[in-house]
C-alpha cells in the first residue's frame, strides 16, 4: 500500500467527515434568503455539533445498551460507507473492495435498521409513530435504492461504482435514455432519503416527522453523532448523484488531484444545492400517504431504465 | 471405503438413536428431548461427512439440535415429546432417503406426527386439519412425480431422467409443504405453524420446509434442466417474497407473522432455485448455488431462534402480549432480526446480496424477453426486503425493546444469534471459488468474476465489515470522549403517560396506503384480509354453483343421460389409446 493511496484514503474520508455539515448549512442559509428570511450561518451546523458534544446524554427509563450504544455504530457505518464509494476521489482507496453498490445499499439498510430500533428502545409513543412512519415507506425506498443501483449496473455491465463512474463519463452513455431516467429516480429518492421531501417538517412539531422523530429522544453526544450521520448520509448519497449520475466528470487523480477534489465536489454541490433549492420552494407540502405515490413514481423511472436496458441487450 | 463405511454405521446410529427418543418419550419427555438432541449432533457429524447435500444436513441437525434443547429445559408434556421426536424422524428418514418409496415415507410420518401435535397442543383441529390436507396436497402430487419417474426408469431408486415432467409435478408438490403461492395460498402455513408449541414451529418453519427445498433440489439434479421451469419458480417465489413479507407486516399474530415471513424466506430460497434452473452459464449456475445455500443457512437458523423467542413471550397477539426482556433476548433477537432484514454482516445480508446478484447478472446473460424475469423479480425481491425490515422490526420491538427488564433468560437465542456474523464469515466456505467460479470477499479484489464488462460484476467481503465496523465504532467512541449519562422519564410531549402505540397501530399506515391489495375495512379497528384466501375461496364458491347446476340438469338420474356419458367417455378412451 504506497502513501499516495493512504493520502487519497485520508483527503476523501476527512473531506466526507468535515465537509457534510457545510452543505446542509449552505441550503438551510438559501432556503432562508429564497423565503426572505435572514437564515442561520452556513456553519450553524457546526455550532449545533459542538453544543451537542458538550452536553449530557439523557437516557430514557425503559432504554438501555442499543440506545447508548446504537449512534456509535451508525455514525461508523456511514463512515465505512465514504471509504467504498466514489464520493470524493475517482479512484479506488484503501478498503474500497468492502462492498459494491448493492452492498453498499445494505450497508446504509443496516444503519436505518439500528436507528429504528435504538428509537424503540425509548418506548415513547411521538418516536414510536415516526418509526411507523418511517417503516411504511421503507419498502418503496429500499427497492427504489436497490433498483437504481441495479440499473447502472445494467447498463454498464458491473456493479463497481468505480467502473461504472468511468463508463458513463462518454457522453454517448450519458445521454443513453435508461441512464437519464435512473438519475431522475435516484435524485427523487435522494430527496426522501435525507428528509427534503416538502411534506417533512423539522423541529418540533410532530405531525410531520419522519426521519426527525426517531432522535427525538436523544440528546447530548448520542444526538450529536446521529445528527452528523445524517449530514454524512446526505453527502455520500447525494455525492454518488453527482459523480456516477449527473456530474460524472471532473474529478483529478494524484494525492494533488484528491486535494482538488474537495473543490470540485463543492462546485458540483452547488449546482445540487440549487436544483434542491428550486424544488422545495415551489412544491407545495405533501399529505403523508402522497410519500408513497411519490417513491412509486421513483421505483418505476428505475424500473424503466431496467427494462429499457434489458430490451437493449436483445 | 472405510469412510463410506463409517458413514453408513453414522447413518443407522443416528436413526437408531432418533427411534430411541421416540421409545423414551412414553417414559420421560426429558429423556427422550435430550436423546433427539444427541441424534441431531451426530446427524450433523453425518451431513459433514456427505457430499453434495451436506448444507442440508448439517443446517437441519442444527435446527433440530437447538429446537431438542429448548424442549429439554422448557417442555415436560410426554405427548409433545412423542409427535416432535416423530416428527425429526420423518424429517430425517427424507433427507437420508436412497429411494422414492423411502422418501415419502419419511414424508407422510413427517406430516402426521406434526399434524397430531398441532392439534393435540391446543385440543382445536382445524388447525392441525388444515396442515394435514395441504399435506396431503403436496403428498399427491409427490406420487405422481414419482410414478412418472418409476414409468421411465423402472426403479423407486433415485436414478437420473431424461423426462421434465416429473420435476414440474414434484416441484409443486414441494412447493405446497413449503407454503409457497399459488397453493397456499399465504393462509395455511400460518395457520399451522402459528398453532404450535415454539420448538416445533421452529421446526415445521425451518426445517420442514427445508426438506420441501431439498427434494426440488434433488429431483432438479436427476433432471435435464428447463429454463420454463425455472422462469416460473422464479416469478412465483419472488411474489411469494413480497407477499409474504406484506402480510408478515401486517399480522398481529405473533407466530403467524413468522409463518408470514417463512414463506418470504421460502419463495426467495425457491427463487434461487429458479435462478439455477434458468441460467445455462456454469460461473451463474455455481453463484446461483452459491445464492441457495446461503439462503437455506441463514433462512432455517435465524428462523429457529425466533420461533425460540416466542417461547419466552405471553400471549399471542403483538399488541397485548406481555414478556420481561434480558440481554441475552435482546441482543439475540437483533442479530436474528438482522440477517432475517438481509443486512450485512450477516449471513442473512450475503443471501440477499448473492440473490440480488444473481437475478441481476441473470437479466444480462439470459437474451430476450426472458431476461426481464430476473429483472421483476429483482424488484419484487427489494420490495419484500423492505416490507421483511419493518415486520421485523415491529417483532424486536414488541417482544423485547419496549418491555421492562427482567431476569437473564434467553441465552440459547443469544448463541443462535451470534451464529448470524459467524456464519456471514463461514459463508467463503460455500463460495463460488470452491466450485471453481468465482471468489466472496478476499481482503483485496473482492470483485465477482463474471462473462460481463471485463470480467467482473461486483463483491462484498463480510469479512472485511465484520472487522472495519467495530474498529471504526471504538474509534467513534474513543474520540468522541467521555459521555454524562442521566435517566429521565421518554418526553412524549410531557404527557408523562407510557408507551401506548401498539404494534397493530404501528402497522396501520400500510393498511391503509395498501388498502386495495390488503382489502382493509375501515371501522373501529383496521383490519386486512387474505385477498388470495378470498380468491380461491371465490372460485370453490363458484365451481359448487357451476357442479350443482350441471348435475341438476344433466345427472338426474335420466338413463339417456348415464347412455350418451358412457358412449362419450368409450369414444374418448378409444382416442387416447390410438393416438
Amino acid at each position: 500500500m504506497s502513501w499516495d493511496v493512504i493520502s487519497e484514503t485520508i483527503t476523501q474520508v476527512l473531506g466526507v467527515l468535515l465537509l457534510s455539515p457545510l452543505y446542509a448549512g449552505i441550503l438551510d442559509r438559501l432556503k432562508a434568503v429564497v423565503e426572505g428570511r435572514r437564515g442561520p450561518s452556513v456553519l450553524q451546523p457546526y455550532y449545533d455539533l459542538v453544543k451537542l458534544s458538550r452536553k449530557e446524554t439523557l437516557l430514557p427509563r425503559n432504554a438501555g445498551n442499543i440506545f447508548l450504544n446504537g449512534p456509535y455504530l451508525v455514525f461508523s457505518i456511514y463512515l465505512l460507507i465514504s471509504f467504498v464509494i466514489p464520493v470524493v476521489y475517482p479512484r479506488p482507496v484503501i478498503f474500497t473492495p468492502t462492498v459494491d453498490f448493492l452492498g453498499g445499499a445494505l450497508l446504509f439498510s443496516l444503519a436505518g435498521f439500528i436507528k429504528v430500533y435504538e428509537a424503540m428502545e425509548s418506548s415513547s409513543n411521538l418516536v414510536t409513530l415516526g418509526v411507523s412512519r418511517a417503516l411504511s415507506f421503507s419498502y418503496l425506498g429500499e427497492a427504489t435504492l436497490l433498483t437504481v443501483f441495479i440499473a447502472v449496473a445494467l447498463i454498464t455491465g458491473t456493479n463497481n461504482p468505480y467502473v461504472t463512474m468511468q463508463y458513463v463519463q462518454s457522453l454517448g452513455h450519458y445521454l443513453f435514455l435508461p441512464h437519464v431516467s435512473a438519475t431522475v429516480a435516484f435524485y427523487m429518492l435522494w430527496l426522501f432519503e435525507t428528509g427534503r421531501l416538502p411534506l417533512e417538517s423539522s423541529g418540533m412539531s410532530e405531525m410531520g416527522m419522519i426521519d426527525d422523530s426517531l432522535v427525538y429522544e436523544y440528546s447530548g453526544k448520542g444526538l450529536m453523532l446521529l445528527r452528523w450521520g445524517s449530514y454524512i448520509k446526505s453527502y455520500l448519497l447525494g455525492s454518488v448523484f453527482l459523480n456516477v449520475f449527473l456530474l460524472p466528470w471532473g474529478l483529478l487523480t494524484g494525492p494533488l488531484g484528491a486535494i482538488l477534489d474537495l473543490g470540485v465536489m463543492f462546485l458540483k454541490w452547488m449546482v445540487l444545492i440549487l436544483v434542491t433549492l428550486v424544488v422545495e420552494t415551489s412544491l407545495a407540502k405533501f399529505r403523508l400517504f402522497k410519500v408513497q405515490d411519490f417513491l412509486a413514481v421513483a421505483l418505476v423511472l428505475s424500473l424503466i431504465s431496467l427494462i429499457l436496458t434489458v430490451i437493449g441487450n436483445g | 471405503m472405510y469412510l463410506q463405511i463409517d458413514k453408513f454405521y453414522l447413518e443407522i446410529v443416528t436413526l437408531l438413536t432418533m427411534i430411541t427418543a421416540l421409545a423414551l418419550s412414553l417414559w420421560s419427555a426429558r429423556a427422550s428431548h435430550v436423546v433427539a438432541a444427541i441424534s441431531s449432533s451426530l446427524f450433523i457429524l453425518y451431513g459433514l461427512y456427505s457430499g453434495e447435500f451436506r448444507v442440508f444436513y448439517v443446517v437441519s441437525g442444527l435446527v433440530w439440535l437447538f429446537s431438542s434443547t429448548f424442549s429439554a429445559l422448557h417442555d415436560r408434556e410426554r405427548w409433545y415429546s412423542l409427535t416432535f421426536s416423530g416428527t425429526l424422524l420423518g424429517i430425517m428418514i427424507t433427507l437420508l432417503s436412497q429411494n422414492y418409496l423411502e422418501f415419502l415415507t419419511g414424508w407422510e410420518l413427517m406430516t402426521l406426527f406434526a399434524y397430531a401435535s398441532i392439534g393435540v397442543y391446543r385440543r382445536e383441529w382445524r388447525p392441525g386439519y388444515t396442515f394435514l390436507a395441504f399435506g396431503e396436497v403436496s403428498t399427491v402430487l409427490l406420487i405422481a412425480g414419482f410414478i412418472l419417474a418409476y414409468q421411465e426408469t423402472g426403479t423407486f431408486l433415485f436414478h437420473t431422467l431424461t423426462d421434465t415432467l416429473p420435476l414440474w409435478f414434484t416441484t409443486f408438490g414441494f412447493t405446497v409443504k413449503m407454503g409457497i403461492f399459488p397453493f397456499l395460498v399465504v393462509e395455511w402455513l400460518p395457520i399451522a405453524h402459528g398453532n404450535a408449541k415454539p420448538s416445533l414451529s421452529s421446526v415445521l418453519s425451518a426445517s420442514m420446509t427445508l426438506a420441501g427445498v431439498y427434494g426440488i433440489y434433488k429431483m432438479m439434479s436427476l433432471c435435464p434442466q428447463t429454463q420454463a421451469l425455472g422462469g416460473v419458480l422464479i416469478l412465483i417465489g419472488a411474489f411469494s417474497v413480497l407477499f409474504g413479507a406484506l402480510y408478515s407486516y401486517v399480522s398481529d399474530h405473533m407466530k403467524g407473522m413468522l409463518a408470514f415471513s417463512t414463506i418470504e424466506n421460502n419463495g426467495a430460497i425457491l427463487t434461487a432455485l429458479g435462478s439455477l434452473e434458468l441460467s445455462a452459464d456454469p460461473v451463474l449456475k455455481a453463484f446461483a448455488q452459491f445464492s441457495l445455500m446461503v439462503y437455506v443457512v441463514a433462512h432455517s437458523l435465524a428462523k429457529t431462534g425466533l420461533f425460540l423467542v416466542t417461547g419466552y413471550v405471553h400471549g399471542e397477539s403483538m399488541s397485548t402480549l406481555s414478556t420481561e426482556r434480558s440481554f441475552s433476548l435482546e441482543i439475540g433477537t437483533t442479530l436474528l432480526t438482522a440477517s432475517m432484514s438481509g443486512l450485512l454482516p450477516t449471513v442473512g445480508g450475503v443471501a440477499v446480496w448473492s440473490l440480488l446478484e444473481t437475478l441481476f447478472m441473470e437479466s444480462i446473460s439470459v437474451r430476450g424477453i426472458l431476461g426481464l424475469i430476473p429483472l421483476l423479480a429483482g424488484v419484487m425481491v427489494g420490495m419484500g426486503e423492505g416490507f421483511a425490515t419493518g415486520a421485523m422490526a415491529r417483532f424486536t420491538s414488541f417482544t423485547s425493546l419496549v418491555r421492562p427488564r427482567g431476569g437473564e433468560r434467553g441465552r440459547l437465542v443469544l448463541l443462535i444469534g451470534v451464529l448470524m456474523p459467524v456464519l456471514a464469515l463461514l459463508s467463503y466456505l460455500l463460495s463460488p471459488e470452491m466450485a471453481g467460479a468465482a471468489s466472496l470477499g478476499m481482503f483485496s479484489n473482492s470483485l465477482i468474476p463474471s462473462g460481463y464488462s471485463g470480467g467482473s460484476f461486483g463483491g462484498i467481503s463480510p469479512l472485511y465489515v465484520l472487522i472495519i465496523l467495530p474498529i471504526l465504532s471504538l474509534i467513534t467512541y474513543l474520540a468522541s470522549g467521555r459521555r454524562r449519562v442521566r435517566t429521565v422519564d421518554p418526553w412524549d410531549n410531557g404527557s408523562g403517560r407510557r408507551l401506548t402505540y401498539t404494534s397493530f397501530g404501528m402497522a396501520n399506515n400500510i393498511r391503509l396506503m395498501l388498502r386495495f391489495v390488503l382489502r382493509t375495512r375501515k371501522g373501529a379497528v383496521e383490519t386486512s384480509a387474505d385477498v388470495f384466501w378470498r380468491a380461491i375461496l371465490q372460485l370453490v364458491r363458484g365451481y359448487v354453483r357451476f357442479s350443482r347446476a350441471f348435475s341438476r340438469a344433466y345427472m338426474n338420474s335420466s338413463i339417456s343421460w348415464y347412455m350418451i356419458y358412457m358412449i362419450l367417455a368409450f369414444i374418448v378412451v378409444i382416442l387416447v389409446v390410438f393416438l
